[in-house]
C-alpha cells in the first residue's frame, strides 16, 4: 500500500498497458503538411494547369511557390511543439514566424505584380474576388486538417494557438498552390488570397477552442457547464 | 519512461515514485490547497499515462510531467470558471503552498508561505519550478512557452519579491513588538 492516489491510479494504467509508439519529432511530423501542400500544387496544376502569364514569370512563379511551402512548413513545425507538454516553443519565436510568413506572403505578391502585372475583367473585380477567397479557403482545408490530425495525437496546451499557427500554415501552402493558376497579380485583388489565409487560421483557431472545451468535458464531465 | 511506454507497468511505481513529491509541490503551488492538490495530482497521472506517447525519447521526464500537471491546472481552472480564479485565501487562512528550502533561512515557514502564495501565478511558477523542482531554465522555458531569459527573469523577480515582502512582514512584527513593550503587553513571538 502506497497511498490513495497510487493506488487508484495503478488499476486505471493494469486496465489500459498496452504498449506505445512515441510521437515522431514535429520537425518529421510538419513534413506531412508540406507534402498535403505540394499535393495541392500538384492537384491545381493537373485540373487547372499553369497560370495564363507563365511566360512573363517563370523562375520567379516557382521561387516565390518554393518560398511560400517553406514559410508553411516552418509555421507547422513549432506549431505541432504547441501539443507537446514540456516542449513549448516561446510565443516570440511563434510571432517572429507569423512576421516572416507574412513578409512573404506580400513580397510573393509585389515580385508577381512587378514582373507580371494583370487585372480582374471590368464589372467582375468582386465576383473574382469571391470566388478566388473561396477557392483558396477550400483547398487551404486539406493541409489544416493534416495538422490537426497529427496535433489531435498530442495534448491541447496550447490548443487555440496550435489552431491559429496551423491554419496560417495551411493557408499559406493553399494560397501557394492557387497562385499557380489565378492568373491576376493587381493588389486589391490579392487581398482575396491573404484575407483567405487570415480566413482560415481564424477558422483553425476556433476549432482548436473546440478540441480544447471537448478535452476539459472529457477530463472533468460533471463540473463544465 | 521509454520501458513505461513499452508497456512494462512495474515501471510506472519507480515513475510514480521520483516524480510525485515534485509535482505535488509544483500542484499546491498553484492550488493552495492540499485535497485538490491530490486530486489533480491524481489526474495528472491519469493524463500523463493516456498521453505516455507524447513523450520524446531524449527529453526530460519531470519537465514533460510538469508540462502535464500544468495543463491538468489550468483545466480544471477553467472548468471552475472565472470566479474559482480569481480565488484568494481568506485573511488569517494560511495557504498550503510548500515552502522553498532556500528561503526557510529568510525567516519562519508561516511567513514564507505567506509571501510565497502573494506573489504574482507567473512569477511564482517559475521560481517554484526551478527552486522546488529542481528544473532547468530551458525547461521551464519549454514548459511555459517562453525564452530562457524570460525565465530567469521571471524567477529572479520572484525571489527579489519574496525578499521585499518578507522584510516587510520582519519590520510589520518587530514595530507591533515595540508598541506591545511600550504598551506592557507581551513580546513579539520568535521565529521557531
Amino acid at each position: 500500500m502506497r497511498d490513495r492516489v497510487f493506488e487508484s491510479i495503478r488499476t486505471e494504467i493494469e486496465r489500459d498497458a498496452r504498449p506505445v509508439q512515441p510521437l515522431r519529432p514535429p520537425w518529421k511530423r510538419a513534413l506531412l503538411v508540406g507534402v498535403s501542400c505540394l499535393v495541392l500544387c500538384v492537384l491545381i496544376l493537373v485540373t487547372a494547369g499553369l497560370r495564363t502569364d507563365y511566360r512573363n514569370l517563370q523562375s520567379v512563379l516557382w521561387s516565390v511557390t518554393l518560398l511560400q511551402l517553406a514559410a508553411a512548413y516552418s509555421l507547422a513545425a513549432p506549431a505541432l511543439r504547441l501539443v507537446i507538454p514540456g516542449r513549448l516553443p516561446a510565443a516570440g519565436l511563434l510571432a517572429w514566424l507569423a512576421a516572416a510568413g507574412t513578409a512573404v506572403q506580400l513580397v510573393a505578391s509585389a515580385l508577381i505584380f512587378r514582373h507580371s502585372p494583370s487585372f480582374p475583367p471590368l464589372g467582375k473585380e468582386l465576383t473574382t474576388w469571391v470566388a478566388c477567397l473561396s477557392v483558396t479557403v477550400c483547398l487551404g482545408i486539406l493541409p489544416a486538417a493534416a495538422a490537426f490530425v497529427l496535433g489531435s495525437r498530442g495534448l491541447p496546451v496550447r490548443a487555440r494557438l496550435f489552431g491559429l499557427v496551423c491554419g496560417l500554415s495551411a493557408g499559406l501552402g493553399a494560397e501557394a498552390a492557387w497562385r499557380l493558376h489565378c492568373p491576376i497579380s493587381d493588389p486589391l485583388h490579392t487581398t482575396a488570397h491573404t484575407s483567405a489565409i487570415v480566413f482560415l487560421g481564424i477558422m483553425a483557431l476556433i476549432a482548436g477552442a473546440v478540441w480544447e472545451r471537448r478535452h476539459v468535458r472529457r477530463l472533468w464531465p460533471r463540473t463544465v457547464s | 519512461m521509454v520501458r513505461y511506454q513499452r508497456g512494462d507497468v512495474r515501471s510506472f511505481d519507480d515513475l510514480y515514485d521520483s516524480l510525485k513529491p515534485g509535482l505535488l509541490r509544483y500542484i499546491l503551488s498553484r492550488v493552495m490547497d492540499r485535497n485538490r492538490a491530490e486530486d489533480l495530482l491524481q489526474q495528472t497521472f491519469l493524463q500523463l499515462h493516456r498521453s505516455r506517447h507524447t513523450f520524446l525519447p531524449g527529453n526530460s521526464v519531470p519537465a514533460w510531467a510538469t508540462g502535464i500537471a500544468r495543463h491538468v491546472c489550468l483545466m480544471d481552472l477553467r472548468s471552475r470558471g472565472r470566479r474559482a480564479r480569481h480565488e484568494t485565501p481568506a485573511g488569517d487562512e494560511l495557504p498550503d503552498i510548500p515552502v522553498l528550502g532556500e528561503a526557510e533561512a529568510l525567516g519562519d515557514r508561516e511567513a514564507i508561505a505567506k509571501a510565497l502564495s502573494s506573489l504574482p501565478d507567473d512569477r511564482r511558477e517559475a521560481l517554484v519550478m526551478h527552486h522546488l523542482q529542481g528544473l532547468s531554465f530551458a525547461e521551464i522555458a519549454g514548459i511555459l512557452g517562453i525564452r530562457v531569459e524570460a525565465a530567469k527573469v521571471r524567477a529572479h523577480r520572484a525571489m527579489q519579491m519574496l525578499g521585499k515582502l518578507l522584510e516587510k512582514v520582519k519590520a510589520t512584527t518587530s514595530g507591533e513588538g515595540q508598541k506591545n513593550r511600550l504598551a506592557g503587553g507581551p513580546p513579539p513571538k520568535e521565529a521557531p
